[in-house]
């Protein structure tokens, strides 16, 4: 069964609620990084973010997810929060595979975190590989 | 991943255009037109993008020293797919050859401009 229909029949797999934002469950496979960013572009989407932002804001949740599930074991999963606190998007996430070291971001990568990511970290923990990300609707400045 | 002719060719030939698709993009190729042309439709992104290299591949190892991505109807494109761009640029480069992008989106070419590869590469039909 692949992760959308997952997504669409199990309430288990992806949570919604006004405060607690939405949570989706996914393979820890790049084949299922779309789906990370469509929810990426219909939660900001929602929040009235502008397209350049809602382009930022998926360009950035594909680079965090691709670096935590990037040689991951077979049958890891990734998670991904979406959340509004006060007006900004913080997505979280983590692939848990325990094994692993912390993320390594590709130069390029990290070139297009630092324009298109307000913050951005990425780590490893008890629970597998994390990263965490703030998008604001536009510059604070 | 499917690939299917999308014209006539002769037996003992592979077909031109060729068209290869791995889910959310497909990758034409017209190996035999100057320059090569590859056409991409979709997104690019680490799923997708080793197809985009094997294909560029395949053409660099027939001698071309030129090339041209139509973008026009590539939606998405990330550090993997740019970084595919890079390496055929500059693979490009050392033969004395371009790569040419033709007219990226709105959504490719801001990132073009962001990285400033919009300054290093090729770009018409903007």
């Amino acid at each position: 069964m692949s992760a959308v229909t997952d997504a669409q029949t199990d309430s288990s797999e992806t949570q919604t609620a006004d405060n607690a934002g939405v949570r989706l469950v996914i393979p820890a496979q790049s084949r299922y990084l779309r789906l990370a960013r469509l929810t990426a572009a219909g939660f900001a989407g929602d929040l009235d973010y502008g397209t350049d932002a809602i382009e930022d804001l998926r360009i950035a949740v594909d680079e965090l997810c691709a670096a935590v599930i990037e040689d991951c074991e077979p049958g890891a999963e990734l998670t991904v929060r979406y959340r509004d606190v006060d007006g900004v998007l913080l997505v979280d996430g983590v692939c848990d595979d325990t094994a692993s070291s912390p993320p390594e971001l590709h130069a390029v990568a990290r070139e297009l975190l630092a324009m298109l990511a307000d913050e951005y970290e990425v780590g490893a923990n008890e629970r597998g590989r994390t990263f965490r990300l703030v998008k604001r609707p536009r510059p604070i400045g | 991943m499917t690939s299917a002719p999308a014209g006539p060719s002769q037996p003992g030939t592979e077909p031109d255009p060729s068209v290869t698709s791995l889910d959310q993009l497909t990758v034409t190729v017209e190996a035999t037109a100057q320059p090569p042309t590859i056409a991409l439709a979709g997104e690019l992104d680490p799923h997708t993008a080793p197809l985009l290299q094997r294909e560029i591949d395949q053409i660099l190892e027939r001698g071309s020293t030129d090339l041209v991505l139509d973008l026009r109807a590539l939606g998405f494109v990330d550090s993997s797919g740019l970084r595919v761009l890079i390496s055929a640029q500059s693979q490009l480069a050392d033969q004395g050859g371009t790569l040419t992008l033709h007219a990226p989106s709105e959504t490719v070419r801001r990132l073009l401009e962001i990285t400033g590869l919009i300054d290093h590469i090729a770009i018409t039909g903007l």
